[in-house]
Protein backbone atom coordinates (compact mmCIF):
# COMPACT_ATOMS: atom_id res chain seq x y z
CA UNK A 1 0.00 0.00 0.00
CA UNK A 2 1.80 3.26 -0.93
CA UNK A 3 2.80 5.35 1.87
CA UNK A 4 -0.30 7.19 3.34
CA UNK A 5 -0.71 10.54 5.78
CA UNK A 6 -3.42 9.10 8.81
CA UNK A 7 -4.65 11.40 11.91
CA UNK A 8 -5.77 9.03 14.85
CA UNK A 9 -8.04 10.89 17.59
CA UNK A 10 -9.16 9.01 20.37
CA UNK A 11 -8.78 9.62 24.10
CA UNK A 12 -8.28 5.87 25.20
CA UNK A 13 -5.28 4.57 24.94
CA UNK A 14 -5.85 1.24 24.08
CA UNK A 15 -7.35 2.38 21.19
CA UNK A 16 -4.50 4.75 20.14
CA UNK A 17 -2.22 1.20 20.83
CA UNK A 18 -4.38 -1.37 19.50
CA UNK A 19 -5.01 0.74 15.82
CA UNK A 20 -1.25 1.51 15.72
CA UNK A 21 -0.79 -2.33 15.88
CA UNK A 22 -3.56 -2.73 13.21
CA UNK A 23 -1.87 0.17 11.10
CA UNK A 24 1.59 -1.23 11.27
CA UNK A 25 0.42 -4.79 10.14
CA UNK A 26 -1.49 -2.71 7.12
CA UNK A 27 2.27 -1.23 6.66
CA UNK A 28 0.49 2.42 7.54
CA UNK A 29 2.06 4.82 10.50
CA UNK A 30 -0.41 7.36 11.80
CA UNK A 31 -0.30 10.57 14.03
CA UNK A 32 -1.89 10.27 17.49
CA UNK A 33 -3.67 12.69 19.24
CA UNK A 34 -6.05 12.37 22.27
CA UNK A 35 -8.69 15.61 22.70
CA UNK A 36 -9.48 18.53 19.69
CA UNK A 37 -7.21 20.89 21.19
CA UNK A 38 -4.22 18.49 20.88
CA UNK A 39 -5.51 17.65 17.63
CA UNK A 40 -5.53 22.08 16.67
CA UNK A 41 -2.00 22.19 17.73
CA UNK A 42 -0.98 18.98 15.90
CA UNK A 43 -2.74 20.49 12.55
CA UNK A 44 -0.30 22.94 12.72
CA UNK A 45 2.73 20.48 11.75
CA UNK A 46 0.71 18.40 9.56
CA UNK A 47 1.25 19.00 5.75
CA UNK A 48 -0.46 16.47 3.84
CA UNK A 49 -3.38 14.52 5.29
CA UNK A 50 -5.28 11.53 3.59
CA UNK A 51 -7.48 9.73 6.17
CA UNK A 52 -8.84 11.25 9.68
CA UNK A 53 -9.72 8.20 12.17
CA UNK A 54 -11.90 10.10 15.46
CA UNK A 55 -13.88 8.59 18.73
CA UNK A 56 -16.77 10.48 19.17
CA UNK A 57 -16.65 11.67 22.46
CA UNK A 58 -13.42 13.41 23.33
CA UNK A 59 -12.61 15.34 26.71
CA UNK A 60 -12.88 18.39 25.06
CA UNK A 61 -15.01 18.16 22.53
CA UNK A 62 -16.94 15.71 19.62
CA UNK A 63 -15.61 14.14 17.09
CA UNK A 64 -17.92 16.36 14.72
CA UNK A 65 -15.95 19.17 15.95
CA UNK A 66 -12.52 17.49 14.77
CA UNK A 67 -14.24 17.06 11.88
CA UNK A 68 -14.71 20.60 11.20
CA UNK A 69 -11.41 21.42 12.50
CA UNK A 70 -9.04 18.91 10.53
CA UNK A 71 -11.70 19.53 7.27
CA UNK A 72 -11.14 23.24 7.47
CA UNK A 73 -7.31 22.36 6.38
CA UNK A 74 -7.62 19.95 5.03
CA UNK A 75 -11.05 19.79 3.22
CA UNK A 76 -11.07 16.20 0.85
CA UNK A 77 -9.34 14.22 4.12
CA UNK A 78 -11.58 10.97 4.31
CA UNK A 79 -13.27 10.58 7.53
CA UNK A 80 -13.97 7.28 9.35
CA UNK A 81 -15.29 7.30 13.15
CA UNK A 82 -14.91 5.14 15.87
CA UNK A 83 -17.71 4.76 18.90
CA UNK A 84 -18.96 3.21 21.38
CA UNK A 85 -22.51 4.91 21.47
CA UNK A 86 -25.47 3.73 19.99
CA UNK A 87 -25.82 3.26 15.65
CA UNK A 88 -29.59 5.27 16.16
CA UNK A 89 -27.86 8.05 18.46
CA UNK A 90 -24.25 9.26 16.23
CA UNK A 91 -25.71 7.72 12.54
CA UNK A 92 -27.70 11.26 12.44
CA UNK A 93 -24.88 13.54 13.26
CA UNK A 94 -22.27 12.33 11.20
CA UNK A 95 -24.98 11.78 8.08
CA UNK A 96 -25.45 15.68 8.47
CA UNK A 97 -21.49 15.94 7.85
CA UNK A 98 -21.16 13.81 5.06
CA UNK A 99 -20.10 11.07 6.94
CA UNK A 100 -21.82 7.69 5.62
CA UNK A 101 -22.99 5.30 7.53
CA UNK A 102 -20.50 2.55 5.86
CA UNK A 103 -17.43 4.91 7.67
CA UNK A 104 -18.98 4.65 10.92
CA UNK A 105 -17.44 1.55 13.38
CA UNK A 106 -18.54 0.53 16.28
CA UNK A 107 -16.70 -0.42 19.54
CA UNK A 108 -16.39 -2.90 20.38
CA UNK A 109 -14.78 -3.27 16.44
CA UNK A 110 -12.61 -6.98 14.93
CA UNK A 111 -9.91 -6.37 13.69
CA UNK A 112 -11.07 -6.99 10.28
CA UNK A 113 -13.63 -4.32 9.84
CA UNK A 114 -10.80 -1.01 11.03
CA UNK A 115 -8.39 -2.75 8.20
CA UNK A 116 -11.51 -3.11 5.43
CA UNK A 117 -12.81 0.53 6.48
CA UNK A 118 -9.25 1.61 6.28
CA UNK A 119 -8.01 0.11 3.07
CA UNK A 120 -11.55 1.20 1.56
CA UNK A 121 -11.41 5.07 2.42
CA UNK A 122 -7.75 5.47 1.47
CA UNK A 123 -8.54 3.58 -2.08
CA UNK A 124 -11.48 5.99 -2.22
CA UNK A 125 -8.84 8.84 -1.96
CA UNK A 126 -6.84 7.74 -4.57
CA UNK A 127 -9.64 7.09 -6.62
CA UNK A 128 -11.02 10.91 -5.92
CA UNK A 129 -7.35 12.59 -6.72
CA UNK A 130 -7.31 10.58 -10.10
CA UNK A 131 -10.56 12.43 -11.18
CA UNK A 132 -10.00 15.32 -9.26
CA UNK A 133 -5.87 15.56 -9.22
CA UNK A 134 -5.87 19.81 -7.89
CA UNK B 1 6.12 -11.39 43.53
CA UNK B 2 6.18 -11.54 47.65
CA UNK B 3 9.30 -10.35 48.80
CA UNK B 4 10.86 -13.04 51.26
CA UNK B 5 11.18 -9.91 53.05
CA UNK B 6 7.44 -9.40 53.97
CA UNK B 7 7.12 -12.52 56.79
CA UNK B 8 8.63 -15.50 58.28
CA UNK B 9 7.51 -17.83 61.06
CA UNK B 10 9.15 -19.31 63.72
CA UNK B 11 8.85 -23.26 64.88
CA UNK B 12 5.74 -23.15 67.13
CA UNK B 13 4.05 -20.67 64.10
CA UNK B 14 4.62 -23.05 61.18
CA UNK B 15 4.09 -26.25 63.61
CA UNK B 16 0.15 -24.32 63.98
CA UNK B 17 -0.32 -23.88 60.51
CA UNK B 18 1.03 -26.95 59.14
CA UNK B 19 -0.99 -29.33 62.13
CA UNK B 20 1.91 -30.59 63.50
CA UNK B 21 4.41 -30.78 66.49
CA UNK B 22 7.27 -28.46 66.96
CA UNK B 23 9.60 -31.49 66.16
CA UNK B 24 7.97 -32.38 63.13
CA UNK B 25 8.89 -29.64 61.95
CA UNK B 26 12.66 -29.23 63.47
CA UNK B 27 12.69 -32.65 61.75
CA UNK B 28 11.55 -31.67 58.34
CA UNK B 29 13.92 -28.66 58.66
CA UNK B 30 17.03 -30.94 59.28
CA UNK B 31 16.06 -33.45 56.81
CA UNK B 32 16.53 -30.81 54.82
CA UNK B 33 12.48 -31.08 53.23
CA UNK B 34 11.91 -27.17 54.98
CA UNK B 35 14.11 -24.52 54.00
CA UNK B 36 14.63 -21.99 57.22
CA UNK B 37 17.71 -19.49 58.37
CA UNK B 38 18.86 -18.69 61.71
CA UNK B 39 18.40 -15.19 63.53
CA UNK B 40 21.44 -13.87 65.50
CA UNK B 41 19.94 -15.50 68.55
CA UNK B 42 20.14 -18.45 66.82
CA UNK B 43 16.34 -18.97 66.57
CA UNK B 44 15.28 -20.98 63.28
CA UNK B 45 12.49 -19.05 61.00
CA UNK B 46 10.58 -20.06 57.61
CA UNK B 47 10.14 -17.24 55.20
CA UNK B 48 6.39 -17.30 54.02
CA UNK B 49 6.92 -18.38 50.54
CA UNK B 50 8.91 -21.13 51.48
CA UNK B 51 6.71 -22.52 53.37
CA UNK B 52 3.83 -22.29 51.35
CA UNK B 53 5.68 -24.26 48.46
CA UNK B 54 6.65 -26.81 50.92
CA UNK B 55 2.98 -27.25 52.38
CA UNK B 56 1.96 -27.29 48.19
CA UNK B 57 4.21 -29.79 47.72
CA UNK B 58 3.23 -31.83 50.62
CA UNK B 59 -0.53 -31.26 49.98
CA UNK B 60 -0.94 -29.89 53.50
CA UNK B 61 -3.72 -26.98 52.76
CA UNK B 62 -2.16 -23.83 52.57
CA UNK B 63 -4.26 -21.05 54.36
CA UNK B 64 -5.02 -17.77 52.47
CA UNK B 65 -2.89 -15.46 54.66
CA UNK B 66 0.65 -17.44 53.96
CA UNK B 67 -0.35 -19.11 50.16
CA UNK B 68 -1.12 -15.67 48.09
CA UNK B 69 1.24 -13.20 47.25
CA UNK B 70 -0.16 -9.62 48.65
CA UNK B 71 -1.32 -8.37 45.16
CA UNK B 72 -1.72 -11.13 43.15
CA UNK B 73 -3.88 -10.58 40.42
CA UNK B 74 -5.30 -12.55 37.47
CA UNK B 75 -7.23 -11.51 34.02
CA UNK B 76 -9.28 -14.29 32.25
CA UNK B 77 -9.34 -13.50 29.10
CA UNK B 78 -11.93 -16.46 27.46
CA UNK B 79 -15.02 -16.09 25.11
CA UNK B 80 -16.29 -19.40 26.49
CA UNK B 81 -18.17 -19.35 29.93
CA UNK B 82 -17.57 -22.78 31.27
CA UNK B 83 -14.14 -22.28 30.27
CA UNK B 84 -13.96 -18.63 32.24
CA UNK B 85 -15.97 -20.26 35.13
CA UNK B 86 -13.20 -23.33 35.52
CA UNK B 87 -10.50 -21.30 35.14
CA UNK B 88 -12.03 -19.04 37.84
CA UNK B 89 -12.88 -21.92 40.13
CA UNK B 90 -9.01 -22.97 39.63
CA UNK B 91 -7.29 -19.89 40.17
CA UNK B 92 -9.57 -19.29 43.61
CA UNK B 93 -8.53 -22.40 45.40
CA UNK B 94 -4.95 -22.35 44.29
CA UNK B 95 -4.88 -18.50 44.88
CA UNK B 96 -6.97 -17.70 47.83
CA UNK B 97 -7.31 -14.24 48.18
CA UNK B 98 -6.46 -12.96 44.63
CA UNK B 99 -7.82 -10.75 42.37
CA UNK B 100 -9.43 -12.00 39.70
CA UNK B 101 -11.27 -10.60 36.66
CA UNK B 102 -12.55 -11.55 33.41
CA UNK B 103 -12.83 -10.36 30.02
CA UNK B 104 -14.82 -12.41 27.29
CA UNK B 105 -13.05 -10.82 23.93
CA UNK B 106 -9.64 -9.02 23.20
CA UNK B 107 -11.58 -5.53 23.30
CA UNK B 108 -12.90 -6.21 26.66
CA UNK B 109 -9.07 -7.41 27.58
CA UNK B 110 -7.71 -4.45 26.13
CA UNK B 111 -9.57 -2.33 28.95
CA UNK B 112 -9.43 -4.54 31.69
CA UNK B 113 -5.79 -4.95 31.43
CA UNK B 114 -4.83 -1.33 32.02
CA UNK B 115 -7.68 -0.87 34.61
CA UNK B 116 -6.22 -3.98 36.31
CA UNK B 117 -2.64 -4.48 35.86
CA UNK B 118 -2.87 -8.17 36.92
CA UNK B 119 -0.02 -10.40 37.59
CA UNK B 120 -0.63 -12.60 35.02
CA UNK B 121 -2.97 -13.33 31.90
CA UNK B 122 -4.44 -16.70 30.89
CA UNK B 123 -4.95 -15.58 27.14
CA UNK B 124 -7.26 -17.91 25.07
CA UNK B 125 -5.65 -16.94 21.66
CA UNK B 126 -8.97 -17.23 19.78
CA UNK B 127 -11.12 -14.55 20.53
CA UNK B 128 -13.99 -13.25 18.69
CA UNK B 129 -12.98 -9.52 17.08
CA UNK B 130 -9.69 -8.90 18.75
CA UNK B 131 -7.70 -12.08 18.56
CA UNK B 132 -4.91 -12.89 21.75
CA UNK B 133 -2.47 -12.71 19.82
CA UNK B 134 -2.63 -9.27 19.23
CA UNK B 135 -3.31 -8.63 22.74
CA UNK B 136 -0.37 -10.20 23.40
CA UNK B 137 1.73 -7.59 21.43
CA UNK B 138 -0.09 -5.36 22.67
CA UNK B 139 1.06 -6.26 26.32
CA UNK B 140 4.89 -6.63 25.34
CA UNK B 141 4.58 -2.74 23.11
CA UNK B 142 3.29 -1.51 26.44
CA UNK B 143 5.70 0.16 29.13
CA UNK B 144 3.47 -0.04 31.66
CA UNK B 145 2.09 -3.76 31.50
CA UNK B 146 5.95 -4.76 31.18
CA UNK B 147 5.69 -6.93 33.74
CA UNK B 148 2.80 -8.58 32.95
CA UNK B 149 3.37 -12.73 32.78
CA UNK B 150 1.01 -14.20 29.69
CA UNK B 151 -0.04 -17.72 29.68
CA UNK B 152 -1.54 -18.30 26.41
CA UNK B 153 -3.60 -21.13 25.64
CA UNK B 154 -5.58 -22.65 22.34
CA UNK B 155 -7.07 -25.59 21.34
CA UNK B 156 -6.58 -24.83 17.43
CA UNK B 157 -3.15 -25.72 15.29
CA UNK B 158 -1.57 -25.89 18.73
CA UNK B 159 2.06 -26.29 17.73
CA UNK B 160 1.60 -23.16 15.05
CA UNK B 161 -0.14 -21.51 17.73
CA UNK B 162 2.59 -22.01 20.24
CA UNK B 163 4.99 -20.41 18.37
CA UNK B 164 3.08 -17.51 17.16
CA UNK B 165 2.18 -16.75 21.13
CA UNK B 166 5.70 -17.20 21.81
CA UNK B 167 6.77 -15.15 19.16
CA UNK B 168 4.64 -12.82 20.39
CA UNK B 169 5.76 -12.68 23.35
CA UNK B 170 3.80 -15.23 25.57
CA UNK B 171 5.65 -16.45 28.82
CA UNK B 172 4.07 -19.58 28.20
CA UNK B 173 1.61 -22.04 26.43
CA UNK B 174 -0.93 -24.46 27.06
CA UNK B 175 -3.25 -26.64 25.13
CA UNK B 176 -7.00 -27.06 25.59
CA UNK B 177 -8.24 -29.50 26.84
CA UNK B 178 -5.30 -29.24 29.69
CA UNK B 179 -5.80 -31.43 33.26
CA UNK B 180 -5.62 -28.76 36.08
CA UNK B 181 -2.88 -30.71 37.09
CA UNK B 182 -0.85 -29.06 34.49
CA UNK B 183 -2.90 -25.59 34.72
CA UNK B 184 -1.40 -25.23 38.56
CA UNK B 185 1.93 -26.55 37.35
CA UNK B 186 2.24 -23.65 34.21
CA UNK B 187 0.90 -20.87 36.74
CA UNK B 188 3.13 -21.85 39.30
CA UNK B 189 6.22 -21.80 37.09
CA UNK B 190 5.43 -18.38 35.71
CA UNK B 191 4.39 -17.30 39.57
CA UNK B 192 8.16 -18.25 40.36
CA UNK B 193 10.21 -17.19 37.82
Amino acid sequence: MKASSILLVDDEMFIQRLCNRILLTMGLTAVFTSSLEETRKTLGSIERLDLLISDIMLPDGRGSDVVNLVRAKFPKVKVLVITGSSPEIESAAFLALGVKEENIIFKPFSISNFENAVRRQLEDGREAQKTDPK
Amino acid sequence: MQSKKEKAYGTHEAANICNVTPPTIIRWMEEGKLPFFTTAGKHRRIWAVDLAAFMKTHNIPVPPEIGTPKGLKFLIVEDEKDSRLLLQRILRKAYPGAVIEEAKDGFEAGYKLHALRPTLVILDLNLPRVNGLKICELIRADAQLRDVKVLAITAFSVEEQRKLALAAGANDFLSKPFTVEALKEKLAGLMGS
